[in-house]
């Protein structure tokens, strides 16, 4: 990092950037503390022509990084109707005896004298009555309803670890192993995925998450999107934004009959909506989405809209992986972190789930 | 049967889609000037051409320097996508590049841009001759020997890379009528290429040496011989499925749907009746119906490229075609591995840009000055002048639809008299660039 670039992270950001850099490590903060996953791997910058993303590179050996480039535009081309793996990781684990409430449980209100809800807030659980969703969990509510939300109470494991750090870390690598250095996105992708497509496995943070530590192929990280820029020469103002918009229209129409006509066309409404989504990624102002995404949970509304705009692209993803806004590691002032913490995670995906519903999204259904 | 002929009309619009299937796209006034001479005559003009050498200003790098393509990195691709721009012989030029694309070799493999642009001059004067001359210069050329190994096949230690390729890639195709069997036989045919290494030089002294061929008896595709090289070449065109490899391959790099059965049948027979010959089965190709009345096909970058400066009447004035032609996904000299570039897929978003940088730089200084103003305020009549701009290429209705709404819309916005003046440069420059990347021009 050059002296000047530390001015776009806090001393806070950028201390837990240099700490959860795959490829470094954690400093140990307790003793037996687990190394996490992608501990050691070798990390390169690569700027992906495909999006103008840069990238950080995980585990690519010494493939040289145009094999790289090449193997994700040979993706591109294959990867059209392969399902996506999104993976959103609530740091400190949100407590779900208050997301999913035992509303009529006794020994619920007597344990939690002070963070007990109201019996009749929140939604009932269409699936169990005796469970309501906490009021901040709507969107959630919504999605449930709906079909498209599946829940997985009190999974855990047994003899839980009270180390915050060997307890997250068994997430992260999918087992109860201290020694692990895979997460179990990784592993998977281990078993799926290419020898020279990064995109593969891509974390939307500024660091490796864990879980996409993969043993044999390589991952990335999105440093920041950049690059995607489209400028011609003696145009700007109000004329150069109607010249960026009517890129879009000219992919408008594509014909069904003429295959290389719709292939054109289609390149350049992707090429539109990655650009705006991208704009918006990096500026932090929302881009133009088909939906409205939520302005709460900092970064993270915006980095989904410009994940479905990568979907839309076409680009090779296969497993993505982000972290929720908010912190759920709640030892004070729970009832307002975690509702706060709740509402902008469920409201953003309730938004990329309609992104990726919206009419005219490839992505679409 | 004989091979069916497009008897439609033949105008500007047909001769348009001629000249980039078969070239480099249209000069300013070509396509109305080839469509005169009649299918036939435009046909011919192209496969036959009488006129040679290069029309247009000398390129330079940017700063008035030669063109160095041993010398400097990419200056190989600068050099010959000038040769693209200002050949009169564009079909040549574009066999050229077939055969760059079917005997696909990279100098990230061979690491001498002399051999490749030996290799080069090869392809370029082979380009319509037979395919047997073609295949045996290939086969004993430097760079190729270096790139698939054949100056390491020996009698002692055989490598089959060549052997393998030359049935699978430039000749029968993967699984027609071979065996692993007969790609070791052949390599052992094949044997007796050798060089030397020196340093500081490189590759030197290519050479056959019969010391190092194998000359004992080879069983391929079930024919028993002391085959040398040469043999191997002719087995492999001798091979029953050889042709229709042939007319398969060589079709799909002018029209994107196959041929019909009878089409395919015609054109197998044209091939073995005219002892191999690429010339007639070429002509035969752009004659046909397929060619003028289906559908489009996306232009390779080079093509695209080298077209827009065509258009423009325009030469190599900047050495930024090298570093854009990685952007758009192809650079000369260096395709991606031995099966040559994927042209199912020219197009996504990343090279989409590239196209875009591509027709930023071909419209350069050509840029209008906005606070010159003197373009009209008029939305259809802007559109009009950006096509003019380009050499009036056709587009859909679709199209213009989308670059009037533009300019409408651009138009719409100047609300102050400056406005006024310089909103209509701005659009003009606007739609150059648009009119450049709309789905029309990226395809023929």
């Amino acid at each position: 990092m050059s002296a000047c670039g530390c001015n776009e992270f806090s001393r806070s950001e950028a201390l837990r950037r240099a700490a959860a850099e795959a490829g470094r490590g954690l400093p140990r903060i307790e003793a037996g503390m687990p190394l996490p996953a992608g501990t050691g791997l070798d990390r390169r910058a690569f700027l992906t022509r495909a999006a103008g993303l840069a990238l950080a590179v995980y585990g690519a050996g010494r493939l040289p990084l145009g094999a790289l480039e090449e193997g994700i535009a040979r993706a591109q081309g294959s990867s059209s109707g392969q399902r996506v793996l999104v993976s959103v990781f609530l740091d400190g684990g949100a407590d779900s005896m208050s997301v999913l409430f035992p509303s009529g449980d006794a020994a619920y209100r007597k344990l939690r004298p002070t963070l007990a809800l109201p019996a009749s807030a929140g939604q009932a659980f269409a699936e169990d009555e005796r469970l309501r969703w906490h009021p901040a969990a709507a969107a959630l509510a919504t999605l449930h309803d709906e079909g498209k939300l599946a829940v997985l109470p009190a999974v855990g494991y047994t003899d839980a670890n009270q180390s915050h750090f060997t307890s997250r870390h068994f997430w992260e690598v999918g087992a109860t192993s201290a020694s692990l250095r895979t997460g179990w996105l990784g592993r998977y992708l281990d078993v799926v995925g290419t020898q020279d497509n990064p995109l593969q496995g891509l974390s939307l943070d500024h660091h490796l998450q864990p879980s996409l530590a993969a043993g044999k192929v390589p991952v990335a990280t999105v440093e920041a999107p950049r690059a995607y820029d489209f400028w011609a020469r003696g145009v700007w103002g109000d004329v150069e934004t109607r010249m960026l918009e009517a890129i879009g229209s000219l992919g408008a129409v594509q014909p069904p009959g003429d295959k290389a006509r719709s292939q054109a066309a289609a390149a350049a409404w992707q090429t539109d909506r990655l650009r705006r989504q991208l704009s918006g990624f990096a500026a932090g102002d929302g881009g133009s989405s088909p939906v409205a995404y939520p302005t709460e949970g900092g970064s993270f509304p915006q980095r989904l809209a410009a994940l479905a705009a990568m979907l839309g692209a076409g680009l090779p993803l296969r497993c993505v992986a982000l972290q929720a806004p908010g912190h759920y590691d709640t030892h004070a002032n729970q009832a307002d972190e975690l509702a706060n913490g709740i509402r902008a995670t469920s409201t953003s995906l309730l938004a990329f789930q309609r992104d990726l519903e919206a009419p005219g999204s490839p992505t679409g259904s | 049967m004989a091979l069916p002929v497009y008897r439609g009309p033949f105008g500007p619009a047909q001769a348009e889609r001629l000249l980039w299937r078969a070239g480099f796209g249209p000069r300013p006034g070509e396509a109305a000037k080839l469509a005169e001479r009649g299918l036939e005559g435009a046909v011919r003009s192209l496969t036959r051409p009488t006129a040679s050498g290069l029309a247009g200003p000398a390129p330079h790098d940017g700063k008035g320097n030669p063109l160095q393509p041993r010398e400097k990195w990419a200056h190989d691709h600068l050099w010959w996508l000038d040769r693209m721009v200002r050949s009169r012989r564009p079909l040549v030029e574009r066999m050229t590049l077939v055969w760059h694309d079917w005997f696909a070799t990279s100098n990230d493999g061979v690491g001498d841009r002399d051999l490749m642009l030996r290799q080069n001059a090869l392809l370029r004067r082979r380009a319509l001759g037979r395919f047997g001359d073609l295949l045996a210069g290939v086969t004993r050329d430097p760079a190729m020997l270096v790139w698939l190994s054949g100056n390491q096949n020996t009698r002692w230690s055989p490598n089959e890379n060549y052997a393998r390729e030359l049935m699978e890639l430039f000749t029968l195709g993967a699984d027609r009528g071979y065996t692993e069997r007969d790609v070791r036989q052949q390599a052992r045919a094949l044997t007796g290429w050798r060089n030397d290494w020196r340093d500081g030089e490189g590759h030197v002294n290519f050479r056959y040496d019969r010391d190092f061929h194998d000359d004992g008896r080879k069983l391929v595709f079930g024919r028993a011989g002391r085959f040398t090289w040469r043999d191997s070449c002719r087995l492999a065109l001798e091979h029953p499925r050889h042709p229709s490899f042939f007319v398969g391959k060589l079709w799909s790099y002018f029209v994107p749907t196959p041929p019909s059965r009878a089409t395919r049948r015609g054109l197998e027979r044209l091939y073995v009746q005219k002892h191999h010959a690429v010339r007639p089965v070429v002509e035969a190709i752009l004659r046909h119906p397929a060619l003028h009345t289906g559908p489009r096909m996306v232009k390779p970058p080079v093509v695209y490229v080298a077209g827009l400066l065509r258009a423009r009447s325009r030469g190599i004035d900047t050495d930024a075609w090298g570093w854009i032609a990685s952007l758009t996904g192809q650079q000369l000299f260096m395709p991606p591995n031995v099966s040559g570039w994927d042209d199912e897929h020219w197009l996504d978003t990343g090279r989409f840009r590239g196209r875009w940088v591509a027709a930023n730089y071909a419209i350069g200084p050509a840029q209008l000055d906005p606070a010159a103003g003197g373009e009209p305020f008029d939305a259809a009549q802007l559109v009009g002048r950006a096509l003019a701009f380009w050499g009036n290429p056709s587009v859909s209705q679709a199209t213009r639809g989308a670059l009037v709404a533009f300019a409408e819309a651009a138009l719409a916005d100047a609300n102050q008299s400056w406005k006024r003046t310089q909103y209509p440069v701005l659009a003009q420059n606007a739609l150059r660039q648009l009119v450049a990347v709309a789905p029309d021009l990226q395809t023929s």
